[in-house]
This record gives C-alpha cells, structure tokens and sequence, in this order.
C-alpha cells in the first residue's frame, strides 16, 4: 500500500519534473541575463582596463586588448599605487581590529556584570547607531584637528573603532550563551570558558565581517585630508 | 511570634536573589534561598560575575572615552555652533538663537536640496528595492546553482561608492562612453551629465542602486527561504497562479524584511551616499545633485558658513534619529509563520 502511494507520488512527480524543465531554464536564461546587466560595469572596466588610449577613446567595443600590462604598470607607478594599498589596507586591518577588540570587551562588561552604571553604559554605546559618521563629519573633522591628528594613521583610525554595530553583535551573542555552559568543574561561573566560547564566536563573525568590510572610509579621508593645502 | 521575626531576619540575610529590573540572575541562586519558580528562570538565563567590581569600568573604558571624543563632543558642537554666527573671516562669533534655522528654511537653495534629497532617495530606494525583489523572486525559484547567482550578484557590493561611482561615470561618459553610444538613436535623451543635471541625477541614481543592489537581494533571499514551502504549495493546490501565491502569500510575510530594506535603502540614500557625490558630481551641474548630506559638508568645509552647516547637521541628525527610533519600533513587532 505504502509502496503504491510511493510509486505515484513518484510518477506524479516525474511528470512535474517534465514540465518543469522548461520554466526553469527560462528562469536560468533571466538570471543569466540579469547577472550579465549586473556585471557589465565591472566586465566592462575590465576590457578598458587592457585596451591603449586610442582604442579607449575611440569606438566603444568590449574587445581585451593586448595593453593589460602596460596600463596596470602604469598605473601603479603613475598613482603610486603601492603605497595607496598599504595605505588602505592598514586603516582597514587596524580599525577593524580595534573595533573586534573594543566591541568583545564592552559587550562582555555590559552582559555578564552588574554594576553602577550599566544601563548609562549601554545608552552612551548605542545612541551611536543614530547618527551615522558623514552627519556630524563637520565637527568630527574640527576635534580631529584640535588632538593634531590631521594627516595622521591615527586621525583616520581612532574614531572608527569605537562601533555600537559590534558591540551590538557580540552582545547578542553573549546572551544566547546559556548560564550551564559557563560553569567549569568547579561550579562556578568561568571568564575562561566565555573566552572559549567568543573565541569560536569570533570564527562565524570574522566571516561576516570579511564579507561585509568595504573600504568605505571616503568620509572620514575627507575630514582627516588636510583642506588648508 | 520570635520564630517568625528569626524567619524573616534570616531571610533578609540571605544573598540577594534576583534582580528583575535587569532580567539577570545573580549568582548565588544556587544557595537554597532560590524557589522552583525562580530555578526555572536561572535555567534559561545568564550568569553575572560578582567577584570583581572594578573590572567592567576598565572593560568599557576604552569604547565609552572614544565615544564620547569622537561622537559627544562632535555632536555638542554642532549643537553649539548652530545657535552661533561666525563672520566671513572667522575672527568672531557671535549668538543668534534659532535664526540659523529661520534662514535655512527660508532659503531657496535649501528647500531645492530637500526636493533634490527627496528625489534622489525615493528613487533610490523604491527602484532599488523593487528591482531586488523580483531578482530575488527569481532567484527563489532556481535551485540549482542558487549560490553561483547570489555570489555573482553580490559582487558589485563589493566595490566602494565613489569608484562605483567613478565606472559608472565612464560608462556614461558623452564622448567615449558605451552607455551614450548604445542608446543613440534608439532614446532621445541627452546623457552628458557634465552639463546636464537630469543626466547628472540619473547616473548618480544608477550608481547608488547598482551598488546596493547585491545587499538588497542577500537579504530579500534570506527573507524568502525562512517562509515554509508549504504555505506556497498549499496555495498552489488550491488553485492559485504562481502570481496570485506571490501577491497574497509570499509578500505579506515577506513585509517585515522589505520594511527593513525600506528604512536601511533610506539611510544609505541620505547619508551614505556622500562619498558618491563628492567624488562624481560635487553636487553639480548647478546644484542638481547637491543632496542635503553634501550641502552640510560644503557649506562648512567650503564656503566656512559654519553656523548654517551645524544648523543642517542638526537637522538630519532629528532626521536619522527618527529613523532609527522608527525602525527600532517596527522590528519589535514580527510575523508569525
């Protein structure tokens, strides 16, 4: 009997698949031509980026040229681009190291310890969120000019770290972490185990950061880029 | 009569047991003092370190004294400098109350950057959260090969606003740009945007949800794989056409996800978006694209009217607040499956 319903459901949905077929591949042709629309700013950029001026200038066409060399070598020296990488990549590495760091401590003060201040404590990190960086970029850029930061790696980092996001983040998790897993052998609550535990945490995290990390600090290159010159 | 007072003073000497204000269990529950009722509550809450008193100071030491640098004094500044006049040389400043805003909205370019901000962001977010959604409506559908299509979506995200900003520049360039040279003939439309400020305010929409777009769809995705397959199948046996089960099944569940997109869209276009502007247009030709984030900058930084452009801050920071307070209160509320 069971084996009666199976063999027709089977069928049946033979019969679907048949059908089906067709739709998806419309479906695979849309997403296809979609994902093409997406991309061709980028495959685009990139057959310029090998093409010689005269063709870049000339009649548009998406040919790869044989100047891919030539173009990224010069670019390299003309715009200095070494130092533009490092430049970049340092900023990102430290703030967001800086940010990690101070979101895991503060989310961890505010989770697992009760004290004076706490609900303070909380409000000053989180109001934060409200008021994004290029709004208040004015007189953020006017007390990075009174500390002398102007021009400096620490002007362009520093205010950056302090992130309402990551503290948020962490402290999600720190409340999901129920009181059993913390107690070690000895029956009492252990620093040593939530230590484990973000540590693992830190796993998941790093590989939403890493997806989501843009260098997205043009605003805070403007305030940090020294207007008088 | 003793026995009882023994009782209570006993009690009273007891550890402290729970502290409701902040939801959290102390510790020392485990001592007898704590009821079945209140075992159940430890079970499923966290534990609190008594042992050391000052280490949660030090702890947030580091986050609370850059917050309040960077994100309190910048901000009381502003504040401040908004109920203040500077001269033309900066030598002096002086009170003038509310007059900073009086003359803000009495000014024609400032009620022209809110229709240009209003443009601009509306733009932004219905097209780019539309757009999203029948990508990702589509997306839904495929199975196979779901994450190839996410992934190779998704990359545009990847690139930063102004250089986004900058290709997309070039593609619309009026000499030698593909996008003009496509569509001659085939639209009537003048695509330079260096003097054109309807051409200038397309590429800049173009850019922002051309980048955006990768973000949306994630999470349009996400949205649409927590709804159970049944309810869609349900429909479907029912009688219902693939449409039908999209329009009264898949959108009203979908809704708390598209009201996130919504407001997130809203505060990418209004403040987001600086960088775009500033490294394509500089809020030109004219003041076309001269959305409100870009004239607080440039009044400031540029023109030095520091008064009107703490004036402006204060007004988007009201605007961002709102949002923020708006889109905290819709999320407390969810959909049920």
């Amino acid at each position: 009997m069971s084996q009666k319903t199976a063999k027709q459901t089977n069928v049946l949905g033979g019969l679907q698949l048949n059908k089906v077929n067709w739709e998806k591949l419309y479906i695979h042709l849309l997403l296809i031509t979609i994902v093409l629309i997406i991309g061709f700013p980028l495959i685009y950029a990139f057959a310029i980026s090998t093409q010689s001026l005269q063709e870049v200038v000339g009649r548009p066409t998406l040919r790869i040229s044989n100047n891919l060399l030539g173009n990224y070598r010069e670019a390299w020296v003309r715009s200095d681009l070494g130092r533009l990488l490092f430049n970049s990549i340092f900023v990102a590495l430290t703030s967001t190291i800086g940010k990690i760091t101070m979101a895991i401590l503060s989310a961890f003060a505010i989770v697992f310890f009760n004290f004076r201040f706490k609900s303070l404590a909380f409000w000053t990190i989180f109001i934060t969120l409200m008021l994004p960086v290029p709004v208040r970029i004015v007189s953020t850029y006017q007390v990075i000019s009174d500390l002398g930061w102007l021009n400096s790696y620490v002007g362009l980092t520093v205010p950056l770290m302090a992130s309402a996001t990551g503290t948020f983040f962490f402290r999600q998790f720190y409340r999901t972490i129920p009181g059993q897993t913390t107690e070690t052998s000895w029956g009492r609550p252990h620093e040593v185990s939530v230590v484990c535990l973000t540590s693992q945490f830190m796993g998941q995290y790093c590989r939403l950061v890493c997806g989501l990390v843009h260098l997205r600090l043009e605003s805070i290159l403007v305030a940090t880029h020294d207007y008088s010159h | 009569m003793m026995q009882s007072r023994e009782l209570t003073s006993s009690l009273r000497n007891l550890p402290k047991c729970t502290n409701r204000r902040n939801q959290h269990t102390v510790w020392s529950l485990s001592k007898p003092c704590a009821t079945s009722k209140e075992r159940v509550i430890v079970m499923s809450q966290q534990v609190v370190f008594k042992k050391n008193k000052w280490l949660p100071y030090i702890l947030l030491a580091p986050q609370i004294v850059i917050t309040i640098v960077f994100f309190f004094w910048p901000a009381i500044t502003s504040l401040r400098l908004a109920l203040y006049r500077t001269t033309p040389f900066g030598d002096r400043t002086f009170f003038v109350g509310s007059q900073n805003f009086q003359r803000l909205f009495a000014s024609p370019q400032y009620q022209r950057s809110l229709i240009t901000t209003l443009m601009f962001s509306a733009s932004v977010t219905l097209l780019g959260v539309a757009i999203s959604l029948c990508i990702a409506l589509l997306l839904n559908q495929a199975v196979r090969g779901r994450t190839v299509y996410r992934t190779a979506i998704l990359w545009p995200y990847g690139v930063a606003l102004p250089i986004s900003g900058i290709l997309w520049m070039f593609m619309m360039h009026p000499t030698f740009g593909i996008v003009p040279y496509f569509f001659e003939g085939i639209i009537d439309f003048n695509f330079d945007w260096i003097l054109n400020g309807n051409a200038a305010m397309l590429l800049v929409i173009l850019t922002a949800i051309w980048t955006n777009l990768g973000y949306n769809v994630a999470f349009f995705l996400a949205g649409l794989q927590a709804i159970p397959k049944s309810l869609q199948e349900a429909a479907l046996v029912d009688g219902a056409t693939s449409l039908k089960a999209i329009r009264y099944i898949t959108l009203p569940l979908l809704s708390p996800t598209t009201f996130f997109l919504l407001v997130m869209n809203v505060v990418y276009s209004l403040f987001d978006t600086f960088g775009l502007i500033d490294a394509v247009t500089k809020g030109g030709p004219g003041n076309a694209t001269e959305i409100l984030i870009y004239k607080a900058y440039k009044d400031g930084i540029i023109s030095l009217n520091l008064g009107s452009s703490a004036a402006q801050s204060v007004i988007l920071m009201v605007l961002a607040t709102l949002l923020t307070v708006f889109q905290f209160g819709f999320i407390e509320r969810k959909v049920s499956y």
